[in-house]
């Protein structure tokens, strides 16, 4: 991989954790073990709870490289972590996905107590979905257990974890999203104000967040503090009553407008087995290794190519969909899919300390090749997007395009018009290739059988 | 199998409902600190409960186990005296 290129200046999106930093040399993400945790990190990997972790698929792998020819002051090691394709972050992700996040970060904490160890953070941000599976990537999470102390990373576990998994079991999946403004998690005093009574009457989240809401604002009385210690029995009986809570909440079986979308009167079975048909030859024509589904719903035109090897990101802008194609994806055992919930009118921005601790969805990535079928109908006649902005900014993102245009004889379309005035004039297919023409070359163009869509195949100019 | 899965449900809300009244009448003193001192001080205030919880699902089969036993000595001395 070359010579390493360790950063003179703290980067701002790797910087709070005093023990270590993230890099990247020559395109390779490379993570520092400052010396100031040496005792933890050798400890990690002596007491076997690395081995256990890894084995058990719940910490990333990584190799010791060699000492760099001029290390820094703070130089103990250098990790060279499983690269990971793409990250993305707890407001991208489903219920389901955020719920066995929480469950994989209890797990952790439980194996690592046997081994003597404990988490000092329980940030939803250091979990990644590796494998179709959640995964904890921050290696230096770990430091020498004392059983006299209470769960440092409790309160951060509730904001991240519990208090959006309740909101959202209780009120609505969509409130996930609230992470993108709390990026330190969900302060557990809102979540208090916003949830039911009925919830509260539950013991374990009374206790976890009604209370603990009121314990945020000030710390008890010291007269009534007690000189008791804390133990690894009550450590464990903390971790009991997080795991409880967690594993007790569901959603309720909320229809979303989307969930029959392939079963309504949107395709013939004619036209959608057509339409599977070309997406399959255009992948064999063109060979993409990443792809990004945008607009995907359930997943059904994303596993085309997730089945073939090619990493693939289903997206939707409806929680309740993705829902769907994660657990699909989890109940399938697939490896080569992360659906995540992106809204493209609005997508994730750069943000966090600079605007730069947590990227923005588009800067995580060029894929190969992306989908954007039974899309832009969606983009421009909903939320007024014309044509060329759209042309340009996929042509900023990758190199191959399937893109379906539906015309406006197309009964979903004419649905989408009755309700509105038709100020699109230039949404005919004329226009369309003219304006994506601007910014692709247009490969090859396929009617569907039995219905007025077109199928583009296009390659980035 | 259900009944003991059920009993100790009951056991741990009404263990955690006892902590609950205590919590309630308990007043935090508003003062200016970390908010995560807070949650460090309501895991030290709930300690013994959580020992407690703990516990007692770890040895929840042998406290039925013993109950069992106790229950089924007294049907057998009861059945004894049936047939005398």
């Amino acid at each position: 991989m070359g010579r390493i290129q360790i950063p003179t200046e703290v980067s701002s999106n790797s910087f709070r954790d005093p023990d270590g930093f993230v890099f990247v040399s020559n395109g390779v993400v490379l993570r520092q073990v400052n010396y100031s945790y040496k005792q933890n990190y050798d400890c990690l990997i002596k007491s076997g709870l690395y081995d256990n972790l890894r084995k058990n698929g719940l910490l990333i792998e990584h190799v010791e490289l060699k000492s760099p020819a001029t290390p820094n002051q703070s130089y103990y090691k250098i990790l060279k972590p499983r690269q990971i394709g793409f990250i993305s972050y707890p407001y991208e992700w489903s219920f389901g996905q955020l719920k066995d996040a929480a469950l994989a970060t209890l797990k952790i904490q439980r194996i690592a107590i046997k081994h003597d160890m404990t988490l000092k953070d329980a940030s939803a941000y250091n979990i990644q979905f590796v494998d179709g599976k959640p995964q904890l990537i921050d290696t230096l999470s770990f430091e020498k257990y004392d059983p006299q102390k209470p769960w440092k990373p409790y309160r951060q576990f509730c904001q991240h974890f519990l208090v959006p998994l309740t909101l959202a079991s209780y009120k609505d999946p969509r409130l996930i999203q609230m992470l993108r403004i709390f990026n330190d998690g969900i302060p557990i005093e809102i979540g208090s104000k916003l949830l039911p009574i009925r919830a509260l009457l539950k013991p374990s989240l009374f206790f976890n967040i009604f209370t603990h809401a009121r314990f945020q604002n000030g710390s008890p009385d010291k007269n009534n503090q007690s000189k008791k210690q804390f133990s690894e029995n009550a450590l464990m009986g903390l971790i009991d009553v997080l795991e409880g809570s967690i594993k007790s909440l569901s959603l309720k079986n909320t229809r979303s407008v989307w969930s029959n979308y392939y079963k309504d009167d949107s395709y013939s079975r004619t036209a959608f087995e057509d339409k599977i048909n070309i997406v399959k030859n255009f992948l064999k024509v063109t060979k993409p290794k990443t792809l990004w589904d945008l607009g995907a719903n359930d997943g059904t035109f994303s596993r085309l190519a997730s089945y073939q090897g090619i990493e693939t990101i289903a997206t939707d802008n409806d929680p309740m969909v993705v829902e769907f194609n994660y657990q699909k994806m989890k109940s399938n055992q697939e490896t080569n899919l992360l659906p995540l919930v992106i809204d493209l009118v609005s997508p994730s921005p750069s943000q966090g300390f600079a605007n730069d601790e947590l990227k923005s969805f588009f800067q995580r990535g060029n894929p190969d090749m992306i989908f954007a079928l039974a899309l832009i109908h969606h983009l421009t006649i909903s939320a007024n997007i014309n044509l060329d902005l759209l042309a340009k900014l996929f042509n900023k993102l990758t190199k191959w395009l399937v893109i379906e245009f539906v015309p406006k004889s197309d009964p979903k379309v004419r649905y989408m018009l009755v309700s509105r005035d038709d100020i699109f004039q230039d949404y005919n297919q004329q226009n369309f290739e003219k304006k994506f023409e601007s910014y692709f070359k247009i490969e090859k163009k396929i009617k569907l059988k039995d219905s007025q869509r077109l199928l583009y195949l296009m390659i980035q100019k | 199998m259900l009944i003991t899965k059920n009993a100790y449900r009951l056991f741990l809300d009404i263990t955690i409902l006892g902590f609950l009244f205590l919590s309630v009448f308990t007043k935090p003193a508003y003062a200016y600190i970390d908010p995560g001192s807070g949650s460090f001080f309501l895991q030290m205030l709930a300690a013994s409960i959580l020992s407690g919880l703990f516990l007692v699902k770890k040895f929840w089969g042998k406290i039925v186990n013993f109950f069992l036993k106790i229950k089924k000595g007294r049907n057998g001395k009861n059945s004894n005296t049936d047939r005398s």
